[in-house]
């Protein structure tokens, strides 16, 4: 989707259509962007920029704090809309997914004329815009609908994958991140085409898996032909606060929120953490994370959060004030697991309880059910 | 203070020691050993505050006192020295001099006053035959809980009762299960403690190292277990708390039995762990008429699997395993060649036991993975 968050809210307030807008919060708070508009970024803002940093390249724009359950309904129409159109759905984000159209050409036509046909049903029913890259794998699709916005249309068609890749800077390449793209300028490699110019061994030799990771995908190959998905390493939920904190209780209450989101999320994907972890910013910015191995591993809400309420005790320095919290799960184990012989009984129903939690989730959003003590959002007025 | 003894007698004794003795300590005083010289012979000690050990030694005393020195320098004093008698004296300043042969050293020590008082060992309750609690230790004491939040599991329950013994340890997954009929003495009801896992390894260290099978005295107070094996006392923090209602775990209608060789089945095992998920440990037991094959597969490693001969003709079914928690049961497992795995479905715990108890009578409960 195109500048999602955004569009919703001009969808909402049609004043806003044609401003630049910025969702995240107050400017003079210390949150960061989470969508802008087109014309926002004109100014050279981006998502994930601090709010204070976007004020003052764009003074003029108009902050939003977001309306999440709103996002989020309009994330389920799309869901149904592409649901509509293929079976094989992936949504990876609220405003983003992959739609396996193999064998629906006879319902669609060629994917050009089905991508178009997709652009045109979600404007229809939502009057939101979307961009679409078409191609053979995930990796192409992903960059191509990123190259197509605003509101564009791109198919790369089967053996040009390499070609279109080649000039873009690897960073490009999702998956491939700051210290990645350190590591490759070193050698040289600014380029996706100067990824497929080195040789495969060369490239594992120098990078670890990475290397050889990151050759197969230079020319548009996915690393499983179907289902694609990079095995997640960890899983994190974090917040910054509005106003630096120092109440325990606000902190304990945001941790029982990021460790039900985290818990939600490893449930979502089948996961389960041996690791958990707590990141806490104080307001110098100074840095700490801890982390510490359970007996075994859980997915259980409960259990993160005790874990991090746990870490939280032994790291947590009182004298100062709490500027970001952060919950990670890590030593990700996905197969068996092992039954209690104590407490089957009581897993089996808390493991019910929550399971029928996401489901309501599912229906009606993140926060349509939550443990008590949790902090809740105040909803902003009007 | 100033003795004189035989170097390999006060090794035995100070190798004893060093499990006792802390090493990562805020207090200094506890990596030090007190030595107490006086007219019935030595006394040495060694305390963590969580467990104390004292050794009754004999020596040629000329004069009595009392001293700490560090027990892992001096260990390594003693053992280094050749087979001959050791001089002992104490100087100024708690240094204490050592002299065997042409070797002399003069090691510093601490006051005697910083060393805490271990408390006096009262009457024995009860009085456990030599040799009964090192097969109990052994066949239990690995499933102990390492880390958990239920802090009594980090123990094991001990049951006395006038006619037998019994021992009990779980990590919430596992639960071993031994028990053995005799006659204890002095005792009239039934005693029921739970042993910290680090008193458990020191009661089975001494217990091996007890001359001629020495009976193991036991007895307690309101804040410490004793346990005396001829000149040594164990004295540990006793733990208190609500141990889980282990007996309600026990399988009762597990009607699917299997006879497994017991070489075979561990040989089998520790194969094919080889290619087992390095994090979950899981193996798979697939059984069938007369045979039983396990599996094991890792994403990034391989698969393996390999058939044995097996007792049972029962239906089909198959179940998954840590294949840690197999084996250790199988290494204490006893003489028994064949051993019964007796199991009701995929979901709950199996029970495994010797097909053929030695004196201990020996249960094994063991919760299956969900593969």
């Amino acid at each position: 989707m195109d500048a999602f968050y955004v569009s919703v809210e001009e969808l909402e307030d049609p004043s806003l259509a044609g401003k630049a807008v910025i969702v995240g919060g107050d400017p003079n708070s210390r949150g960061v962007v989470a969508s802008a508009s087109y014309e926002a970024r004109k100014f050279g803002v981006r998502s994930a920029m601090p709010l204070q940093q976007a004020k003052r390249r764009c003074p003029h724009a108009i902050f939003i704090r977001g309306h999440y359950d709103k996002y989020s309904e309009y994330s389920r129409k799309i869901h149904r809309i592409f649901s509509s159109f293929t079976p094989v759905v992936e949504m990876v984000s609220v405003d983003e997914a992959y739609l396996d159209l193999t064998g629906c050409e006879l319902l669609h036509g060629p994917v050009i004329r089905a991508a178009d046909t997709l652009i045109r049903a979600v404007k229809q029913a939502t009057g939101l815009r979307c961009s679409v890259g078409a191609s053979s794998s995930h990796v192409v699709s992903k960059i191509a609908s990123d190259q197509a916005k605003p509101h564009g249309l791109l198919c790369v068609f089967p053996g040009c994958e390499a070609a279109f890749l080649a000039p873009l800077p690897v960073r490009r390449m999702p998956g491939v991140g700051k210290v990645t793209e350190r590591q490759l300028q070193v050698l040289a490699i600014k380029t996706i085409g100067d990824v497929q110019r080195q040789s495969a061994e060369e490239l594992e030799r120098r990078l670890g898996k990475v290397g050889a990771w990151l050759y197969r995908k230079s020319f548009g190959q996915d690393i499983e032909a179907y289902a694609w998905r990079e095995e997640a390493r960890s899983v994190s939920h974090e917040t910054t606060f509005p106003v630096d904190v120092t109440d325990l209780e606000t902190i304990r209450q945001s941790l029982s929120e990021l460790s039900q989101r985290l818990g939600h999320r490893l449930r979502q994907h089948g996961l389960m953490a041996r690791t958990v972890g707590l990141k806490l910013r104080y307001a110098s910015f100074q840095t700490v994370s801890r982390e510490r191995t359970l007996p075994r591993p859980t997915h259980f809400d409960q259990e993160i959060y005790q874990a991090a309420l746990n870490l939280l005790g032994a790291t947590y320095d009182r004298r100062q004030k709490v500027r970001l919290l952060g919950v990670r799960a890590s030593n990700l184990a996905t197969q068996a697991r092992q039954l209690s012989l104590l407490d089957e009984e009581r897993e089996r129903k808390l493991a019910r309880v929550l399971e029928a939690a996401d489901q309501l989730r599912g229906r009606f959003g993140f926060e349509a059910v939550r443990l008590a003590g949790s902090r809740i959002k105040e909803k902003e007025p009007g | 203070m100033e003795f004189r003894i035989p170097k390999s007698r006060l090794l035995k004794e100070l190798e004893l020691t060093q499990g006792v003795t802390e090493k990562k300590t805020t207090i200094p005083v506890l990596a030090n050993i007190l030595i107490e010289a006086s007219e019935q012979g030595l006394l040495l000690s060694a305390t963590d505050l969580e467990l104390g050990l004292q050794c009754h030694c004999l020596a040629s005393v000329e004069s009595g006192g009392a001293s700490t020195v560090p027990g892992k320098r001096l260990l390594e004093v003693i053992r280094s020295l050749p087979e001959a008698e050791v001089k002992f004296r104490s100087l100024e300043n708690h240094f204490v001099e050592i002299k065997c042969e042409r070797s002399s050293f003069k090691l510093a020590g601490m006051a005697k006053d910083n060393f805490p008082a271990l408390p006096e060992v009262p009457r024995p309750l009860a009085v456990i035959p030599g040799g009964f609690l090192e097969t109990m230790i052994q066949r239990t004491g690995f499933a102990i809980a390492s880390e958990e939040s239920r802090y009594t599991l980090n123990g094991a329950l001990l049951l006395l009762k006038p006619d037998r013994v019994m021992m009990v340890a779980t990590d919430g997954h596992r639960l071993a299960h031994v028990e053995r009929e005799t006659e204890i003495q002095g005792l009239s009801n039934e005693l029921r403690v739970l042993i910290p896992k680090k008193a458990m390894v020191e009661v089975f260290r001494l217990a091996t190292h007890a001359e001629d099978k020495a009976a193991i005295e036991f007895s307690k107070d309101e804040t410490h277990l004793f346990f005396s094996v001829g000149r040594r006392e164990l004295i540990s923090r006793i733990l208190t708390g609500q141990y889980p209602n282990y007996e309600a775990v026990l399988p009762r209608d597990n009607n699917r039995i299997v006879g497994l060789n017991k070489g075979e089945l561990t040989g089998a095992i520790r194969r094919v762990a080889l290619l087992a998920d390095e994090r979950s440990r899981a193996v798979r037991l697939q059984f069938d008429k007369g045979r039983v094959e396990i599996f094991s597969s890792s994403g990034e490693l391989g698969e393996a699997h390999e058939a044995l001969d097996a007792q049972y003709d029962g239906d089909a079914m198959q179940i998954g395993f840590n294949y840690q928690y197999l084996l250790d049961f199988l290494e204490v497992a006893g003489g028994s060649e064949v051993i019964k795995m007796e199991l009701k479905d995929e979901q709950s715990a199996g029970q495994l036991r010797p097909a053929e108890d030695d004196a201990c009578l020996y249960r094994y409960v063991v919760m299956p993975m969900r593969v």
